[in-house]
């Protein structure tokens, strides 16, 4: 039986798997950028130069950024004294620090978690989720959100939309120099073709990275399912509250397509398309209750 | 609003407990498994038992917390 600790290690194996994955996609774009102007150094340098400073500004601060993009207000006790103590009592239970609480003044039914750790951790509700559901339901998706925390999605998924940030930024760099370059003179001949490639990969790079992030996305919203069902000890709660969340048609307004993976149901309401399936980030909402309900 | 601090209480106490035997049942299960039992009994990792109240609270325990209003 896979525990919490496996899942734990096996987060953070996936992590330096991603940034592995990261460091050598970045080469690539700097190695061709490089072979474009003719100075290989000149273009990994650049690469790497702007990859790190970027991931560790955005490894700090996305948290805090992802809070201010969803227009999220720290609460105190005394506004919410029943979520607080849900908050505080499933902490408890998941064995990690209480996370700092805030809410979303919308009447949409969603919830999210950011954070890098458990000790820098957040937990986000709209008005909607604490007006709408009653105890059990609220403890349901507060538990969701803080087995999050506790095997480290949070770090992954927001270390998942850093890369991908950074390698859209980069090939957007880069193809847009090219168009407005000639580049130098000393690639005459064969060259064609790896120019051909570098353009391809650089296209095909980001929309992979994106790719990855919706798969791993998709896998851990089970795994938050099952272990926040264990820390409540009642599968009933979150099975009805993402019931309630489902007939819900609101869209969440300051949700956006770089946020949307964070939360405990797609924010965007954005249903057909043939692309559904391979982009959508999160399992559909059926399979995740009836999954909930057979525990 | 006391009330709610009441049951606050009573549930952060039950979810300590609770974290507590999830804790000792993963370590017990740990401590069983091929390759990890060898390491913990070479280092003497002893089995842990799961919460229980001392015998004089045994009783109290089971009955719910008496409050008054005043």
């Amino acid at each position: 039986m896979a525990s919490i600790y496996d899942e734990i290690s096996s987060n953070k194996r996936r992590t330096y798997l991603l940034f592995l994955m990261f460091f050598v996609i970045i080469l690539g774009l700097g190695l061709f950028f490089g072979y474009w102007f003719g100075w290989m150094e000149l273009g990994v340098f650049i690469a790497l130069f702007i990859g790190v400073i970027w991931s560790f500004i955005t490894y700090f601060a996305a948290d805090r950024m992802v809070l201010a993009v969803s227009g999220a207000r720290p609460v105190s006790k005394e506004e919410y004294p029943h979520i607080y103590n849900s908050v505080e009592g499933l902490a408890l239970a998941a064995g990690i620090p209480t996370p700092q609480m805030y809410v979303i003044d919308d009447t949409a039914l969603n919830a999210f978690a950011t954070g890098r750790d458990p000790q820098h951790a957040s937990i986000v509700l709209t008005t909607g989720i604490i007006q709408q559901m009653n105890r059990q339901e609220i403890e349901g998706v507060v538990a969701h959100e803080m087995s999050h925390i506790q095997n480290y999605d949070v770090r992954l998924m927001m270390l998942a939309a850093v890369m991908v940030g950074v390698i859209a930024l980069l090939a957007d760099i880069f193809l847009r120099t090219m168009f407005y370059s000639k580049g130098s003179s000393d690639r005459k001949g064969g060259g064609v073709i790896i120019i051909v490639i570098g353009i391809v990969f650089m296209i095909l790079a980001p929309i992979s990275a994106f790719l990855i992030q919706m798969a791993l996305s998709r896998k851990r919203e089970y795994l938050a399912d099952a272990n926040g069902a264990l820390l409540t000890r009642y599968p009933e709660g979150l099975a009805s509250a993402l019931e309630k969340i489902s007939a819900d048609k609101e869209p969440l307004e300051v949700a956006n397509k770089a946020t949307a993976p964070l939360y405990i149901a797609n924010p965007l309401k954005n249903s057909k398309s043939f692309l559904k399936d391979a982009f959508s980030t999160h399992p559909p909402i059926e399979d995740r209750i009836n999954r909930l309900r057979a525990m | 609003m006391l009330q709610e601090e009441l049951s606050g209480i009573e549930n952060k106490i039950a979810y300590s407990r609770q974290f507590y035997n999830d804790t000792v049942m993963s370590y017990n299960m740990k401590i069983q498994q091929f390759p990890d039992n060898a390491v913990a009994s070479i280092f003497g990792f002893a089995w842990r038992d799961y919460f229980k109240p001392p015998a004089e609270e045994a009783e109290a325990v089971k009955k719910p917390v008496k409050v008054k209003f005043d």
